[in-house]
């Protein structure tokens, strides 16, 4: 703005596009009737717009419907589009199976031919499921948990190549079926898992002492109580039951200190396999893993409807839902493996103890008495709480059935005796 | 019966009024459609973009505020949606010429090379003024800048387009020259 042109050039855009006030809009035109730079801008920026109103696109397709808010049961566009990417992944895939397979064969066959024989059965005990490893070594007994972490690693990993490597893993995977990578899993869980279980009954001569040597025996252990409980009735041997966990490599300490306690009347140990249960939990983890994340994936793709995104949006929370259900039952069966269950039942020895003196006569009479005064008062008490409460009822129906019966034997009187 | 404002059917919408929904659909899809398919250049995927638009809208639709005039909030969906459409991809396919370019009139086609060749704050501001009829109150919202800005962005990009359309630079009457808006 100076004073040949009192406009700025980019109000004449500003007045072509009607966003001036009326006042500056006047000024404008007064200036352009006068200003011949002006009216050829003013010009050049209406033919600017005219030409561009050349490019008018299509309105949109008929067929283009809003997305609908509502769930149903239609899904979203799954087939994603067949790129580079994909052939990639799928490469990638297969490549990763067979490196699995591969990897894994030799390992399965080793340790089958390396695993000992399971010790025999324990002698005591009325019944044996399976005795688990009397005195198993240190390093073995680092239990499943270190095995089964070790054997995870592999899958870890390959989680952590990527989305591209993880979606080629689930693509093969699903070809596969989920046989093929139970197969896998199986063969990376090359050692048993066995949840132990052992029951012991003492009898001990010091109670109290055999509770605290008993729980301290398992605080040393690393141990600790899931259950306490005891019972003390007169006349009658006390006893203390208690269910505590554990680690297995300190279970056997834990028995010897207990065994120690006393004297043995009852002992039993089980050992429950849960290699299957758990390698097939593994296999389902890691097939519902896949799955989260190609929804993920997909979500992330989206172009499909409202109700779609959905339904995708639902299946995701359902497998996560699955997986952390899955991830629970994994944790409790690792807790199962590395700790031990151990049930004490410490039962005290009975030693039997003259019974109190008996209550002297002159108190027994004093007894007696205070109890028929009582009883006395409390007859006396109880009639007149009866009349108190049915006093009334008893004098309407008393009265009523009395004029009924009086009623009744007038009439029937003179017949009965009619010389009277 | 008063037909009702796009404000009054987005908070009937948000009180979970389909029909409401269903009508702002109907007043907007062609304007989101267009508005999408310039920047694109491909219809499908102007489609399936315009489905996202209004997918964000009913995503959104809880957190629209009567303060907000909707014309403004669903261009700004619009906007984003497409930034990180562009994003994704090449920027080159995106303004490559669609199959039916070969049909276009050679007007047209001068029009969608001109306006690919300015700088993305310039192509916004024009497309939504000139195609999108928005005033500069709206697109200052819409872009998040002060509406003096959106005034003098317009102007410099319909000073570069006048260059690249007619082939003439523009004398500017007050100045010894200008700065053009093209890339």
């Amino acid at each position: 703005m100076n004073s040949k042109h009192p406009v700025e050039a980019e109000e004449l855009q500003a007045y072509l596009d009607n966003e001036l006030a009326r006042a500056r809009r006047l000024a404008i035109e007064q200036h352009v009737a006068a200003c011949v730079d002006c009216r050829r801008l003013l010009d050049d920026l209406r033919a600017v717009s005219a030409r561009l109103q050349a490019w008018q696109v299509e309105p949109a397709p008929p067929h283009l419907k809003p997305p609908a808010f509502e769930a149903t049961a239609q899904r979203v566009r799954i087939r994603p589009r067949l790129t580079w990417r994909w052939v990639a992944a799928f490469g990638g895939a297969a490549a990763a199976v067979l490196l699995i397979v591969a990897v894994s064969i030799p390992d399965s066959l080793r340790s089958r031919h390396m695993t000992a024989p399971p010790p025999p059965p324990a002698e005591v005990g009325k019944k044996e499921d399976r005795r688990a490893p009397a005195a198993t070594p240190a390093s073995d007994m680092a239990s499943g948990i270190a095995r089964l972490r070790r054997a995870e690693k592999p899958a870890e990993s390959k989680d952590e190549v990527g989305e591209m490597n993880r979606m080629a893993e689930y693509a093969a995977e699903a070809e596969r079926g989920r046989e093929g990578s139970l197969a896998v899993a199986k063969s990376a869980v090359a050692q048993q898992m066995i949840a132990q279980e052992v029951s012991l009954t003492l009898m001990v001569k010091d109670f109290d002492k055999g509770k605290r040597e008993l729980l301290a025996a398992v605080e040393q252990a690393g141990g600790y109580i899931a259950n306490a409980a005891s019972a003390e009735t007169p006349n009658q041997p006390r006893r203390a039951d208690f269910v505590v966990r554990v680690p297995v490599p300190q279970l056997n300490a834990v028995l010897e200190a207990a065994r120690g306690l006393g004297r043995v009347t009852y002992e039993q140990q089980a050992g429950e396999e849960v290699t299957a249960q758990y390698v097939d939990l593994q296999a389902r983890l890691k097939n519902a893993r896949a799955t989260e994340q190609r929804l993920v994936h997909v979500l992330a793709e989206r172009t499909g409807k409202v109700r779609d995104i959905l339904e995708v949006e639902r299946e995701i929370a359902r497998v996560r839902q699955e997986i952390e259900r899955m991830e629970a039952q994994r944790k409790h069966l690792e807790n199962r493996v590395a700790l031990a269950t151990l049930s004490v039942a410490l039962v005290e020895e009975f030693e039997a103890k003259l019974a109190p003196a008996p209550v002297g006569t002159g108190t027994q009479l004093k007894n007696a008495l205070v109890e028929g005064i009582q009883n006395f008062v409390g007859m006396f008490v109880g009639l007149a709480l009866f009349f108190a409460r049915y006093g009334l009822h008893l004098l309407f129906w008393g009265g009523l059935g009395w004029l009924g019966g009086r009623a009744i034997w007038i009439r029937l009187r003179p017949r009965l005796w009619p010389a009277v | 019966m008063r037909p009702q404002t796009d404000e009054e059917l987005m908070l009937a919408f948000k009180g979970g009024d389909a029909g409401a929904y269903e009508e702002l659909f109907a007043r907007y899809k062609n304007a989101i459609y267009g508005y999408v398919r310039r920047r694109l250049n491909d219809p499908g995927r102007a489609e399936e973009l315009t489905q996202d638009v209004f997918l964000a809208l009913v995503e959104r639709r809880n957190g629209y505020e009567v303060r907000a005039g909707f014309r403004t909030y669903l261009y700004r969906i619009a906007l984003y949606r497409l930034a990180s459409e562009l994003r994704r991809r090449p920027l080159a396919e995106a303004a490559a010429d669609p199959p039916e370019a070969r049909m276009e009139p050679e007007t047209v086609v001068q029009v969608r090379e001109a306006l690919a060749k300015l700088d993305d704050e310039h192509r916004d501001v024009l497309i939504l003024r000139e195609y999108q009829q928005l005033s500069y109150a709206e697109i200052a919202d819409v872009l998040n800048i002060p509406v003096g800005t959106v005034r003098s962005r317009l102007f410099r990009a319909k000073l570069a387009l006048k260059e690249l359309l007619l082939g003439e630079r523009p004398v500017v009457p007050g100045l010894p020259g200008q700065q053009a808006g093209s890339a």
